[in-house]
């Protein structure tokens, strides 16, 4: 198993990541080739991140750890995966999900306006007080849904959710779960951007 | 999404215009380009605005993106025939101060991202031109990929566009002309409110090869006008470029007593002023003694001999100063020695530590670690990176709002930032004016760190002091109503510090107006001068209205109009 300060170092793609096969398989829904998810970034500093993105692991979606200054990353990888330069519109329909800080969702968003991008799907993790996380979820009805799925931790539900964004009426939702061993205080926040619907 | 988004009118104009005006639009630029929606416009909103979801928050009513100048004109002379507002941005991410969003609601976005090309470099000559879209990362891509010897100032946030940046009066960290953003400028084409296209200095000589390199041409020089103006698009601009040093270097220097900061001040100065070192940065090393009540007290009475009693029992100097060199390893070492020797001079009891010594270019581990860390209790505030003309995002700490958290809050557009006269004693008559203006708004609290204010100084011959004290103290409050409080007692603390005859550099376009107010020499001569500037200039009042305080004829009803 790969430390953080490995995955951070040197950002390996998701099979060198070891994040192995999943313990508890949440459904797997079929993924339209136009909904596909082709990047997952993940904040390596987060067990909780870690295991969503193990979750989501499968064949044709690059998983990238979230370095500490994304700006190199947008310039070198995804903003060529999305269009030719700034301001122009993205070739293929693209989405690209993550599994960070609000303010890595923030940063990216942004960049990702200036393509046409908006973000279409999140998934807020707090912890609070009693050992419980709740989650905060809006997006499309399909995808939402998924994120709940019974007898399956939500790392696993969500990370499967992770991997397609289908089209759909938003709709929020709203659970709880008990926390596991990640100690942290800070939210994560699991999303997706895409494109706009109008484009 | 605040109601009304994506359906707003530009005020005075009628449906039927706004949508033939759209069809103009959209034959200058392509269909592609132009954006009514609710999704499209939603990026061209403040992020962070303290009016977000109420009916008057500034959002504009369209956006259009034109890739050439030829469609910029196009686009202004179709706004010209319908009198609709326009508002013009580079990049937009001026989130301190209030990003895209234009100081009059129902504006029209004018989005110059696609013209994002750096047009000409020379590093022997060491300047660039580059369109509205070139953003700090993109220069400084465009020159390390091609090995350039130059180095470009970059703001603390690396995805902001040079040209917004500059135009907004923003700084930077490195050598004083080159840290001046708008200073640092060298040459502008304009696109005028009538459509017309005139270049400003020798670019107004056709055939000089000079552009960037004399600024002035002949006559008056009105390139200032389109900072913090809003008489014209920029379409290009010129900036010198910071040739890349040899070597770069840092030291430290600490004075023990509190009145040792006058001197400090005329030493650095001098330095300074004779080009010698780049960004100063000064700092107190008793910041961590506030927690302890009797330092409280003698900071709250501005006691000078108890605070350095204090200062001296925990064995620490009041003030700091971390110096920066750029130039060979000889001439940085001559230099930082003849620093030292000047400081020692007028306070013997100074330290000096020496800091990096580092052949350029450095590499990014160079940068995040300090070769020579200082010792405790003394640490170095520097931003490394952009120190180094590195651009990057992580100085951008804090989301602030959020869809799923709408109501949460930072400090963004309440950062006071007065200019101060720069010597120690007027930065001790700030620290106690702004404690005066915390104590007059809030009665009963204390602004107790005030005795320990620094100031900075990105500008090369200006201070600047914030007045932290209000940002911080807004955290509390997360409330719509807190933050329109907020804002009213921010709106009379400029008030305050204009009396005391301290005014604000820079303002979001929720405040502009305000600071604006406080430049009021001679009946507000200044601002009379600017809008009979404008009003000839731009007759139907379409370029900005409100940007830098100043409202054409048609708009002037809207001065002040956000004051709650």
């Amino acid at each position: 198993m790969f430390s953080r300060r490995q995955v951070i170092g040197c950002g390996l793609a998701a099979s060198a990541l070891g994040l192995g096969s999943p313990l508890h398989a949440a459904p797997v829904f079929p993924v339209a080739r136009a909904t596909r998810v082709t990047h997952l970034l993940v904040d390596a500093r987060f067990d909780d991140a870690m295991e969503i993105a193990r979750q989501a692991a499968m064949p044709g979606l690059e998983i990238l750890p979230l370095p500490r200054d994304v700006l190199e990353l947008w310039y070198d990888q995804l903003a060529p995966m999305l269009g030719q330069a700034r301001g122009q519109e993205r070739v293929p329909p693209s989405f690209f999900a993550g599994v960070t800080t609000e303010r890595g969702l923030f940063l990216l968003s942004t960049l990702a306006q200036e393509h046409r991008l908006r973000v279409r799907f999140t998934a807020r993790h707090a912890a609070q007080r009693g050992g419980l996380i709740t989650h905060d979820i809006a997006g499309p009805a399909a995808l939402v849904s998924r994120c709940r799925a019974p007898s399956v931790p939500w790392q696993s539900a969500v990370g499967t959710a992770l991997r397609s964004c289908p089209e759909g009426r938003p709709i929020q939702m709203r659970f709880s779960s008990p926390r596991g061993a990640d100690r942290r205080d800070e939210a994560l926040v699991s999303w997706v951007i895409g494109p706009a619907l109008s484009g | 999404m605040a109601a009304g988004v994506g359906t707003i009118l530009p005020p005075g104009v009628s449906a039927d215009d706004f949508a033939a005006v759209l069809r103009q639009f959209e034959a200058a630029v392509g269909k592609d380009w132009v954006f009514t929606n609710d999704e499209d416009i939603h990026p061209y909103r403040d992020y962070f605005s303290i009016l977000k979801d109420q009916n008057d928050e500034l959002v504009p009513s369209a956006a259009v993106c034109p890739a050439s100048v030829e469609e910029v004109q196009a686009v202004v002379r179709a706004a010209n025939r319908f009198k609709v507002p326009l508002y013009a941005i580079s990049t937009g991410k001026n989130f301190a101060y209030g990003g895209p969003a234009p100081n009059l609601r129902g504006s029209v976005t004018v989005d110059l991202k696609r013209m994002n090309r750096v047009l000409e470099i020379d590093e022997r000559r060491n300047f660039a031109l580059v369109e509205p879209g070139v953003s700090y990362m993109d220069l400084y891509r465009y020159i390390e990929e091609r090995g350039l010897k130059v180095m470009i100032d970059t703001a603390d946030v690396g995805w902001g566009g040079l040209m917004g940046n500059a135009l907004d009066r923003g700084l930077g960290y490195t050598l004083g002309l080159y840290r001046d953003h708008i200073s640092a400028h060298y040459g502008m084409e304009v696109v005028l409110p009538d459509g017309e296209l005139m270049r400003t200095g020798m670019g107004a000589m056709p055939g000089s090869k000079a552009w960037q390199e004399y600024k002035h041409g002949f006559g008056p020089d009105p390139s200032g006008l389109f900072a913090q103006g809003n008489y014209g698009i920029v379409v290009k601009m010129g900036f010198r470029l910071m040739p890349r040093p040899e070597h770069w270097r840092t030291g430290l220097i600490t004075v023990p007593k509190r009145a040792d900061f006058i001197p400090l001040v005329d030493t650095v100065n001098y330095l300074s002023d004779l080009f010698v070192i780049g960004e100063p940065l000064y700092s107190s090393p008793l910041q961590s003694l506030l927690t302890d009540p009797e330092f409280q007290k003698a900071a709250i009475a501005f006691d000078e001999a108890a605070l350095d009693r204090i200062a001296a029992a925990n064995n620490r100097h009041s003030w700091q100063v971390e110096l920066q060199f750029y130039g060979s390893e000889k001439s940085t070492l001559a230099n930082w020695e003849w620093a030292k020797e000047l400081i020692l001079r007028a306070v013997p009891q100074a330290n000096c530590f020496d800091g990096d010594s580092l052949k350029v270019p450095v590499t990014q581990a160079q940068i995040d670690a300090a070769e020579h860390p200082y010792p405790a209790p003394y640490t170095s505030v520097m931003r490394r990176n952009v120190m180094h003309g590195v651009p990057k995002l992580y100085m951008w700490r804090s989301p602030g709002r959020t869809d799923n958290d709408p109501n949460s809050w930072n400090e963004t557009h309440i950062g006071l930032f007065s200019v101060v006269a720069r010597s120690g004693e007027a930065v001790f008559q700030a620290q106690k004016d702004f404690a005066d203006v915390v104590r007059r708004s809030r009665p009963g609290e204390q602004y107790v760190s005030a005795a320990l204010i620094t100031p900075l100084q990105w500008h090369q011959f200006g201070f600047f002091i914030g007045n932290s004290f209000f940002g911080t103290a807004t955290r509390n409050d997360n409330s719509p109503e807190g933050k329109l409080k907020q804002l009213k007692e921010l709106r009379a603390v400029l008030k305050m510090n204009a009396q005391l005859g301290y005014g604000d550099y820079r303002a979001p376009p929720i405040l502009q107006d305000d600071v604006a107010d406080q430049y009021s020499f001679n009946n507000h001569q200044l601002r009379r001068f600017n809008e009979a500037l404008k009003d000839a200039i731009d007759p139907n009042g379409i370029l900005s209205p409100g940007r830098g305080g100043i409202w054409p004829k048609a708009h002037r009803a809207n001065r002040g109009a956000l004051r709650k």
